[in-house]
Parts: C-alpha cells; sequence; structure tokens
C-alpha cells in the first residue's frame, strides 16, 4: 500500500480533533481538579486508601516498566516478588534492631536510676528487695537467705531410706 | 530511541521550576495548557468522555504528585505525555470499557475543515455523509486496533506530532513508531474500504 493511498483516509482521521467539549469545559476543568485534589488529601488519611493507593502505585509501576521493558510477565512478577521479600526482610530485620534498643534503653534506665530507687542485688543473696532509705522498707515477709553458708546437712532419718 | 530534548529547549520549564518550588499557580498554568491536548488523546484512546474526565484528573494528580522527580531531561511536555499515555494504557487493561461515542462535543470547526467539506460535499443527497456516520465508523476503525497502534495513530494522525517526539513519549524507536503506523494505516484502510467504496460509487 503506498502512503498516498492513505491520504484521504489520513483526512477523515484528522477530522476527529474536533471531537472536543466546548471552552467552557475546559474553563471549569482545573476547579474540577483543585476540587479532585482536595478529595484526594482527604483520602488519602483512610487505612484503606493507603492500601489501595500502595496496590495502585506498584500495579501502575510493573505496567509502566513492562510496557518500557516489553518483557515476558513473569520475569517481572519474579522481580516484583523478591523485591516484596527484601522489604519484608528489611522492615523486620528493623523492627528487631528496634526491640533490641529499646532492651538497650531500659537496662541504660535501670542503669542510671537513682541509689534510693536502685534494685539492690547483694553476691551473696538470693533475694533481691528493693529498698528504700526513705521510704521503702523492707517487706517483713521476705525472708533473707544466705547462699554464702554453708548449706546445712541434711539429716535423713533411717526408716526414710527405701 | 529519539534523543531526549534539552531542557533549554523546553518553553515549559521555568513554570516546572517554579511550580517545583511550591508555586501551585504555575502547575495551574501547565493544566491549563495542556488540559485540552491531553483530553484528545485519552478520549481517542478510550472513546468514552465520562472515563476521558476521570482520567485527565488522575492524570494532572500524578503529574503533580510526580513533578518533584521530573529532572529536565526531557521535555515536560513530552514526560506529562509519557504519564497519560500509560495510565490511560493500564486504565484500558484493567477494565473492558464499552465504547460511547460522544458526538454532541464536536467542534463547530469542522463544517470549515477541507477534508469535511470534501466528504460532505455533493450534488447527489446519497452522497451527504452525515457526520455522525463518519465518526463512528472513524472510531469503529480505531477502536479495533491494538492499544499500541492505535496510541501511535492517534498520536501522528490525529494530534499531529512527529514521528520523533512520539518515540520519545513511548519510549520507542523512531522506526518502531513508523513500522506501527504503517500497519496501522494498513488497518484501517482495509477497514474503511468499504466505506470508501460506497463514496467512490456515489460521485461516479
Amino acid at each position: 500500500m503506498k502512503e498516498d493511498d492513505f491520504k484521504d483516509v489520513q483526512a477523515w482521521i484528522s477530522l476527529k480533533q474536533y471531537e472536543s467539549p466546548g471552552e467552557e469545559y475546559f474553563e471549569h476543568f482545573l476547579e474540577d481538579f483543585h476540587k479532585h485534589q482536595r478529595q484526594e488529601l482527604l483520602q488519602q488519611s483512610s487505612p484503606t486508601t493507603l492500601r489501595r493507593t500502595l496496590y495502585n502505585a506498584l500495579h501502575d509501576t510493573f505496567c509502566a516498566v513492562r510496557y518500557k521493558l516489553q518483557q515476558p510477565r513473569w520475569s517481572l512478577a519474579a522481580c516484583a516478588a523478591t523485591l516484596t521479600v527484601l522489604i519484608t526482610g528489611v522492615s523486620l530485620s528493623s523492627l528487631q534492631k528496634e526491640d533490641t534498643a529499646l532492651a538497650q534503653v531500659d537496662s541504660t534506665l535501670s542503669s542510671t536510676l537513682p541509689a534510693s530507687l536502685s534494685m539492690n542485688q547483694t553476691s551473696h543473696s538470693g533475694v533481691v528487695s528493693i529498698s528504700s532509705e526513705s521510704s521503702l522498707d523492707a517487706m517483713p515477709h521476705m525472708q533473707r537467705l544466705d547462699f554464702a553458708a554453708a548449706p546445712a546437712p541434711v539429716k535423713v532419718r533411717a526408716q526414710q531410706v527405701f | 530511541m529519539a534523543e531526549p530534548s534539552k531542557s533549554s529547549d523546553d518553553p515549559d520549564i521555568h513554570l516546572v521550576q517554579q511550580a517545583q518550588g511550591g508555586d501551585t499557580e504555575a502547575f495551574d498554568q501547565l493544566v491549563l495548557k495542556y488540559s485540552k491536548r491531553l483530553y484528545g488523546l485519552v478520549y481517542h484512546m478510550t472513546s468514552n468522555a465520562d472515563d476521558t474526565h476521570d482520567l485527565l484528573q488522575d492524570i494532572f494528580a500524578k503529574a503533580y504528585r510526580s513533578l518533584s522527580r521530573f529532572r529536565g531531561k526531557s521535555r515536560f511536555y513530552t514526560w506529562i505525555y509519557s504519564i497519560a499515555v500509560n495510565m490511560t494504557l493500564n486504565f484500558l487493561k484493567k477494565k473492558k470499557r464499552r465504547a460511547s461515542y460522544s458526538f454532541d462535543d464536536i467542534d463547530s470547526g469542522i463544517q470549515n475543515d477541507p477534508a469535511f467539506i470534501d466528504i460532505s460535499h455533493s450534488s447527489n443527497p446519497r452522497k451527504q455523509s452525515n457526520i455522525h456516520e463518519i465518526q463512528k465508523k472513524l472510531n469503529e476503525a480505531i477502536q479495533a486496533l491494538s492499544k499500541e497502534h492505535r496510541t501511535v495513530v492517534i498520536l501522528f494522525d490525529i494530534q499531529g506530532i512527529p514521528h520523533a517526539e512520539i518515540a520519545a513519549i513511548l519510549g520507542i524507536s523512531v522506526g518502531t513508531v513508523r513500522s506501527r503506523l504503517f500497519y496501522a494505516h494498513q488497518q484501517l484502510r482495509v477497514d474503511l474500504e468499504d466505506f470508501r467504496n460506497s463514496d467512490k460509487d456515489i460521485s461516479h
């Protein structure tokens, strides 16, 4: 087919440029666009919308990359799956680090507590009691055990031996 | 692949930089400038005015959100057209839309177009082609094309964008643009053959 033969068809197709709404539509379009943006901002706070937005963003990226690369779906799906696993792994490890950091903060805080409120742990006692010189008296029912002393021999009566 | 245009050649670069700096009125100017052209692109891809309106809002919203990532390696015009094409193609993939042609929205300027005058003028009443009939036939023929072929026809034959710019918009080579156009023109010629033949028969 010669391109010249197509000229009349091309002329007809060019008539489609006239399929357009009037100027009034475009004058109001900007106003509609501002309303659309405000609506979007309001909806962005919703968790459901956030999930949907994330899904749409991922899907759009996937389709755009596939369109550009002209690659089969499976290869890009594999890349997307790998990426998801990596992101999940990074998120979990960062959460673990947070937990570790929190634990460290706890221990740091406990070591910096004032002496009057510190957890006293003697080297030879098996009971930890919170003692305070000012207000917290050792609970009377808590018996201090002294592991330093040699254990008392267990006396076994002859008739108890089987 | 076509060489991207430098930002120094970009007539929109100042508005874009202002918009990136937070000037919303600058972005509004860009919306006003490109809304008509992008409407045409999206409408001819979807053949549905309602979908076009919704998509156009989404396209400019996405452009606004992504504006900070625009580095000026291509013209803004190429960049926003790429967004529009990609979003429209994604939309068409997600939904199988029933085309609804809005013949009421035909610009009165068509009456002065030589091609329309040539088609519709005749002393023989049988040859008087109703504008709606022409548009209906054209729309059917264009919708019958694949999305990729339809895109190049719209960009080149309807919007008058040069091959090199189409290549930059679509991220393909100029050769690919030409070959897709050639194939699309062949298809359209076949689809419109009956219409052309009936037109010629009547004139003789």
